[in-house]
């Protein structure tokens, strides 16, 4: 292992100049938190608008975020001139099912813009069309536009994302175009600055921390957008609480530690209630790798699934029928506009494999597909999602697969994880090894102009749950809402005690070095916060848990997280993306507590619940339902939507 | 043979990932792009870079795809080397397997640049 170093060895020197302490500041008009797809987007768009932005990300842009891996399809394009129905009837179609909850103003947003947003795509290089014809005459190519579709054929709502696996560096070198945009990589940012240094009062700025050299950085701006993982429906990894969240079978970015979400809740932003908590289905660090597992529901769909002895696996459309030709798999069942959830699959009957009917394992049959289904599997949607090209693409190709010739195994499981509803074998061997995680549906809440309670803060992500995709057009709105605020906005006075401060609580772990009782790691921090959840904030979860489990958080905010020590930049990062991670379990915990507490008191379910942390109290508060078409909103989605615009539209 | 020496334990399962000393130029692209900086400079100019965390590294191949040199590979863990079956004739592989067959698909992934 000649390049690990170890004990016993010299430690080689830390290869970048180390400058703790010292000060970079910076005025810009709009500041964007997270350059993953949305704040790509937001900086682009924001720039454009003519104001100076500064795109700040703790990683490299080309790569960072939860698409920065790639990313095979883009979801939820309801505003594609051929998809079968427009965003309203989407969002009235779901808000009786299972998805109604992401029925909201944001789903709207960014289904709304999600059409612009792929040609902004187009514009920057990504060429997702299938220009040069290699799909001609596939069942799910439009012949006139090339545009390839994903699952649903006649609903077109997805895209193949013909490309994707570069989505980030197209985004990044569309960023370095824009004269007013400033790049900051390797800046983790640690906390937001307000006026007067108070909680609650409007944001003027952030400070940060340089992975590299350890260099503090204070950015002074008259808006601030948040686009780290978690503000919106997606957590990730921000809402998981495992130890090993690193290896080839780990799917989501490690680095989404909830930064954002910390700092959000510690200057009183409000978050939806809504959590689910318990074992999450995943696979772990040295699982099964993601999407090289044939799953038919989702990357794989419409593959057929083989059992061991070769016998095919009949589908059945989303009305339960039995359909027979591969081209049904991708069709609404009859009656149907779209495809409604769920998707056709193949019927896996759990009692069938108990019997011996059907032999484990499963196969993926690539081999009995029409030539263009076979090659949009594998070429298309594996050739670009995420990690996928290199680690199961290439990687298989090289290693003697052949999808026109071989099956891929998929992996073993209960019996009844085949008969799930979602079938989501995306997830890997998900039953076989399950992670520990809490889950979000409402993340922060933003108003029609995506801004939260607080002044000045924006908030964009996955407003939708649709990943990548989402994440772009409600990050170009939020954007354009960030700019028009700064262009009306005078720039607020920093407040030099709140920078201190900071300043103190950022460099403790490298100035406790050579204190013997500093001796917790950044690992054992997030190892022991992690217990706390699993503990208390499990499957089965009660007031008394969920209270204990912030007496529990809190002791160790106040012991274990002041013995930390960090011996470089890359450790004193970790240690503080732990603390965000405490940050996020005390939201979580917080969050249990209020919908316990509110439960026994007869509010009308129909309410929409609120909580923000004030003065080391959660406040909860209740919106009516639909509160986002209800004054002083417009009644119609299209209106609010039109008038929030309406500068943006006057300047192009 | 005889040696033996007091190490501890390998950091990670696997070393994830390998950089080959004869073709790296020690241009440091890789480490430039890895986002868990799992790939560190070399702090001596001119040397191949250090992977210093692989137990932070999570596959996600940006150092592969940034490689001119086509000097690293991840070595992926055993859990990852699942089976294939030839079709026609029910012959089972392992990715990575001693028995694997040559490679003969050859296609670029859609839309590679």
């Amino acid at each position: 292992m000649k390049d690990q170093i170890n004990y016993g060895s010299t430690p080689a020197a830390w290869p970048y100049p180390v400058k703790y302490g010292e000060e970079n500041r910076i005025e810009t008009d709009v500041l964007i938190i997270g350059a993953g797809v949305a704040g790509s987007m937001a900086g682009l768009r924001a720039a454009r608008r003519g104001v100076t932005v500064a795109v700040v990300d703790k990683a490299p842009i080309e790569i960072s975020g939860s698409g920065g891996a790639g990313l095979d399809h883009y979801g939820g394009c309801i505003s594609n001139p051929d998809c079968a129905y427009t965003p309203e009837e989407y969002i009235e179609m779901n808000a009786n099912s299972a998805f109604g909850r992401m029925s909201d103003h944001r789903s709207y947003i960014q289904m709304k813009g999600s059409w612009d947003n792929i040609l902004e795509l187009e514009r920057l290089g990504m060429k997702f069309r299938d220009e040069d014809d290699e799909f001609a005459g596939a069942p799910f190519r439009d012949e006139k536009t090339k545009i390839m579709y994903a699952y649903d054929y006649v609903g077109k709502h997805t895209i193949r994302m013909r490309g994707g696996a570069d989505i980030k560096r197209y985004m990044k070198e569309g960023l370095q175009k824009e004269k007013n945009a400033t790049l900051y990589e390797r800046v983790m940012i640690t906390d937001l600055l307000t006026e007067g240094g108070k909680p609650g009062a409007r944001v003027i700025g952030a400070t940060g921390v340089n992975e590299e050299t350890g260099e503090f950085y204070v950015f002074n701006a008259k808006s601030v957008v948040v686009c780290t993982s978690g503000v919106s429906m997606q957590g990730t990894s921000t809402w998981t609480f495992n130890s090993e969240m690193f290896g080839s079978g780990y799917r989501a970015d490690p680095r989404n530690t909830g930064d954002g979400v910390a700092m959000l809740w510690k200057v009183g932003a409000e978050f939806g209630a809504e959590e689910r908590f318990g074992q999450h289905t995943s696979s772990g660090p040295f699982g099964w790798p993601w999407y090289g597992v044939g799953n038919p529901d989702n990357t794989w769909h419409p593959c057929t699934i083989v059992d061991n002895t070769g016998k095919v696996i009949p589908w059945k459309n989303s009305k339960g029928e039995y359909i027979d030709t591969v081209e049904e798999r991708s069709l609404p069942a009859a009656g149907e506009k779209m495809m409604n959830f769920p998707r056709p699959t193949p019927d896996i009957d759990p009692e069938k494999i108990k019997s011996g009917e059907y032999q484990l394992p499963l196969w993926a049959d690539l081999t009995s597909l029409p030539p263009d289904e076979r090659r949009a599997i594998w070429g298309l949607m594996v050739g670009n999602e995420g990690k996928t090209r290199t680690s199961i693409y290439d990687y298989f190709n090289k290693a003697g697969f052949n999808p026109d010739k071989d099956m891929l195994m998929c992996p073993v499981q209960n019996p009844e994880v085949y008969g799930s509803p979602l079938k989501d074998w995306f997830q890997g061997e998900q039953f076989n090894n399950k992670f520990w995680k809490s889950d979000t549906l409402r993340g922060v809440v933003v108003d029609w102009n995506q801004m939260t309670n607080i002044e000045g803060l924006f908030a964009a992500g996955s407003e939708t749950s649709q990943g990548g995709a989402g994440c772009g057009s409600a990050g170009a709105y939020a954007g354009n809402r960030a700019a028009e605020y700064a262009m009306k906005v005078e720039r607020g006075a920093l407040d030099e005690a709140q920078i201190a401060a900071e300043k103190e609580r950022v460099y403790a772990p490298v100035k406790r070095l050579g204190n013997p009782e500093a001796c917790v790691s950044w690992k054992e921090l997030w190892m022991g916060m992690n217990r706390v959840m699993q503990q208390d904030c499990g499957e089965f979860r009660t007031l008394s848990t969920s209270e204990h489990g912030l007496v529990w958080i809190n002791s160790i905010k106040k012991h274990e997280m002041q013995m930390t020590y960090a011996r470089n930049p890359h450790e004193l990062v970790r240690v503080l993306e732990c603390e965000s991670r405490v940050s996020v379990a005390e939201v979580y915990l917080s969050l249990a507590v209020a919908n316990f507490r509110e439960a026994d008191k007869n509010v009308d379910k129909s309410k929409i619940m609120f909580n923000k942390f004030v003065d080391g109290e959660i406040v909860t508060t209740y919106k009516d339902d639909q509160w986002w078409l209800k004054p002083p909103y417009a009644s119609t989605y299209l209106e609010n939507y039109e008038k929030c615009r309406a500068l943006e539209k006057e300047a192009n | 043979m005889e040696n033996a020496y007091l190490v501890p334990n390998p950091i990670a399962p696997c070393p994830s990932v390998i950089i080959d000393d004869e073709k790296c130029i020690s241009c440091n692209s890789c480490a430039k792009v890895c986002r868990t900086q799992t790939i560190m400079p070399n702090p001596e100019k001119g040397k191949p870079p250090i992977v210093i965390y692989p137990d932070e590294c999570w596959f996600c191949s940006c150092c592969v795809e940034s490689c001119k040199k086509d000097a690293i590979k991840l070595h992926y863990p055993i859990n990852q080397r699942i089976f294939f079956k030839r079709k026609e004739t029910g012959e089972i592989y392992r990715i990575g397997g001693p028995d694997s067959p040559p490679q003969s698909y050859f296609k670029p992934a859609v839309g590679s640049r």
